[in-house]
Order: structure tokens, then sequence, then C-alpha cells
């Protein structure tokens, strides 16, 4: 980045007006997201909600949506009805959407991020979090509860991170089938079929199983790399890289960080600084 | 599409509703601010008051009142049932304007404070974000960075920029301080 010579706030010199304006507009990013959140709304009220059925190598996908957003995804089409009369209060007719079924197999793929396509604005705040949290644990990987709380900005709250999930109405596009538990034994799943299901969509996604029992087997907290001085938890990819003289299992993180050792920065053992 | 027909549209067309929402939105919030004199408060009494708008669009009668008078009128009903919920001193305009001449007299009133509106309007959304952030809602350039995911010094410099950007728009815009 260039030394642009940038002087004291105070020494800007903003105008009356200047100042006027800025200080009652709205943020740009809240308008955005406010119009999301009412678009999916106004949909809902007009009951302008379709439904289309999306083929996965893990079973067909019922999918609701707004014509822009997914408000629900399941994959038991017997409890369709009933869950659409709960959810929305009607059920919705069938529509197809070609858009929404490219965005969806491009998240699914990796290329593009669930929470840009789903529509989370009728959820509880904290839900919404800890599902934006869960969106982010990469493709093919897999991270704990207490991760997922703590990434949410809530870590003490490990159970109700876990209800969230459980309670996510878009499963399979918001990944809540990458979260384990901390013993990294594969834990529960809402969607049908429940672990069967869970560790299907795991391998569909190429998730490295060996490494998942390996960790569920071992009793390490996480994994250091001597070689280079970092420690992961146990599922990272970057285990795999580890040469067999080098790996060291520390039962507890705090062991590890007291040997000298740096938290990797793609799984994120503990919270970024 | 003048603005009757897209509320028509906008009562069961989101995409309508969207465009509706773009235009009337940015005013609906600065009349929301001069109530609640809070940015949080005024972001939560701006979707309320839409949420009600879509409630109610359907019975809506255009009764020749601009129709941002009546998501004013709205939105001044919400923020006075919320300060009696919470005991608050219930909010008012300035000087007690009517709903439907806000707009007209705060225009009036501020002439300068329009024109710099105007140009803020046509800076990037992120140039524009981030001087509302720091010299609007007087937020630290930690506190911008974290709520954008950017870094701290990538934050002052932008606001420099920012500031730098929208002084010359001001300029190509006649604003009298820069003329």
């Amino acid at each position: 980045m260039s030394a642009t010579p940038e002087p004291e706030t105070e020494e800007w010199g903003l105008s009356e007006s200047e100042r006027q304006a800025l200080s009652e507009a709205p943020s740009p990013a809240f308008l955005r997201s406010s119009r999301n959140m009412l678009r999916g709304r106004h949909a809902r009220a007009n009951k302008l909600l379709g439904w289309f059925d999306l083929e996965t190598p893990v079973g067909t996908l019922r999918v609701v949506h707004d014509g822009a957003l997914v408000h629900l995804v399941t994959n038991a089409p017997e409890q369709f009805e009933e869950r659409t009369h709960t959810s929305f209060g009607f059920e919705p007719p069938e529509l197809g959407a070609p858009d929404i079924s490219m965005s969806m197999r491009r998240v699914f793929a990796g290329e593009a991020v669930a929470t840009d396509y789903a529509y989370l604005d009728s959820l509880p705040p904290f839900q919404q979090l800890v599902l934006k949290a869960t969106a982010r644990i990469p493709r093919g990987e897999v991270r704990p509860y207490q991760w997922v709380a703590r990434e949410a900005g809530t870590a003490l709250a490990v159970r109700a991170a876990g209800t969230a999930l459980g309670h996510n109405p878009v499963p399979f596009l918001v990944p809540c089938h990458r979260v384990v538990r901390s013993d990294w034994s594969l834990g529960k799943y809402s969607a049908a079929g429940g672990p069967q299901t869970k560790l299907a969509v795991l391998r569909w996604e190429g998730c490295n199983i060996d490494r998942l029992l390996q960790a569920e087997a071992g009793s390490a907290q996480v994994v250091a790399n001597l070689g280079d001085g970092s420690f992961c938890l146990p599922v990272c990819p970057f285990v795999d890289e580890i040469a067999p003289g080098d790996r060291r299992d520390f039962r507890r993180i705090e062991d590890a960080l007291a040997a000298g050792m740096q938290p990797c920065s793609h799984c994120r053992p503990i919270a970024a600084a | 599409m003048d603005q009757s027909d897209l509320i028509t549209a906008a009562r069961s067309d989101p995409d309508a509703f969207g465009e509706l929402y773009d235009q009337t939105a940015p005013t609906v919030y600065r009349f929301a601010y001069s109530l609640v004199r809070d940015h949080h408060r005024a972001e939560d009494l701006v979707s309320e008051t839409y949420r009600r708008a879509i409630d109610r669009l359907p019975t809506y009668q255009d009764q020749g009142r601009p129709f941002q008078a009546w998501l004013f009128t709205i939105a001044r009903n919400l923020a006075v049932d919320g300060a009696r919920r919470s005991q608050r001193e219930s909010p008012l305009l300035d000087h007690d304007t009517p709903d439907d001449a806000w707009l007209g007299e705060a225009l009036a009133r501020d002439q300068e404070t329009a024109q710099v509106r105007s140009s803020l309007a046509r800076l990037s959304d992120i140039h524009r974000e981030v001087l509302i952030l720091r010299f609007g809602h007087e937020l630290s350039c930690r506190q911008v960075a974290d709520q954008l995911g950017k870094s701290e010094p990538a934050i002052k410099q932008m606001s420099y920029r920012a500031l730098m950007r929208l002084r010359e728009l001001l300029k190509e815009d006649g604003y009298v301080r820069y003329a």
C-alpha cells in the first residue's frame, strides 16, 4: 500500500453540512441487508414462493425459493406439506428456478457462499450468526460445534449453537453437516437419514473420512507440526502435510501454546487475535 | 413506471417492492433518525416500518398525499409506540412539522446538506460506507475495519481517499464551499 500522507481526522475540516449529511445517512450495508430481508418477507406474505427438486449425488433435494433466495431445503418430500405449513402457513406450488439451481450447484462446488443465496432473516439473530459461521467452513472439511459457537461470537453457547444448527431451514445449502462433536465423532444430523446422510454428504464433498476417523480414535485436541511450529485441529487438511517425524499430538490447546506453537490460520484452532 | 404504478405493482411483485424500497428508504431513514437520534434504533425503525408497509400495501389508497409521507406516519407511530413501551421520552420532530411537509421543510432548511447528500450518492458503495460509518456514525477505524472485514490501516487510507473523492464530486456539482 502506498503511503498517502494522511492528516489527523480533526484537521480534515469537515464542513457543517458535510457532517450533517453524513450523520443522518443510512449505512449502505444496512440498506442492502434490510432490502433482502424485506424482499423475502414480501414474497412470503404474498405467497410468492415456489419449489423445485434438485438432483444431487446424495438424493433429491426439494428447494423452496422466492425467485432470488432459498427459504427451505429438505430431503424428505413426504413431510413437505407439513413442513411448509409450519414454516409458511401454506404449501407453495411447483416453480422451477434455473438461476437458483445453478447458484446452489456453485455453492455445492465451493465456488459461491451459501449465505448469499439463503433467506435467513426470518430466523433469530443468534441462529443467523451460527449459520453464517457454518457457511465459512470450507467444502470437504469439518469443524467442531465449539468452533462454530466461537466463530459466531458466543464461545460459551455451544449447546445453543447445536440447537441452532439442528433447526437449520436450509440444510445441504448452509453446510450444517460439516459440524461434528468435539470428540470428532459425527454427531447428529437433522435431515432425513440422520448421521448416514451426514456421512454421505461429507463423502460427496471429498472430505477425508479416514482423517476424521483417526481424529476420533486419537485423543488429541490439536496436532502440532514441529517442522514449522504451527498447530492445527486434527481434521485440518494441513495435518496430512506434516512429515512423520514432525508430528506431535497435544491433548490440550494450552499445552501446544505453552510449547511455543502458533495456531494454524486455515483451521483457526483458537480465536483470531 | 411512475411512482403510483410502482406502488400498485409492489403489492404483489417483490422486485417492484425492492425498487420502491430503493427509492424511498434513504429518506425514510433520515426521517427515522430525526425521530430517534440513534443509528441502531433508526435501522430497526426503518426495517419495522417497511415490514408494516408490506402488510398494509394491499389496502393503501392514493389520496394525493406523497407516498413517503405515508411511510413517515407509519415510522412515527412505531417510534411513539416503542417509546411508550420503554418509557422513553416520546420522539418528536425538531419543530413538529407535519409528516407530509417534513420533506419539503427539511429541504428548504438545508440546501447545502442536500447538495452534499446528492454528491455522496455518487460515491462508490465502499467509500460511502466508510465515510458514513466513520464520520457520520462516529465509529473508530477499528470498529469500521471489523464491520467491513478489512484492516485498520486500510480503513484509514480509504477514509482519506473517500473524503478527497467526495470533495472532487462536490466541486463538480458546484457545491458552494469548494466552487
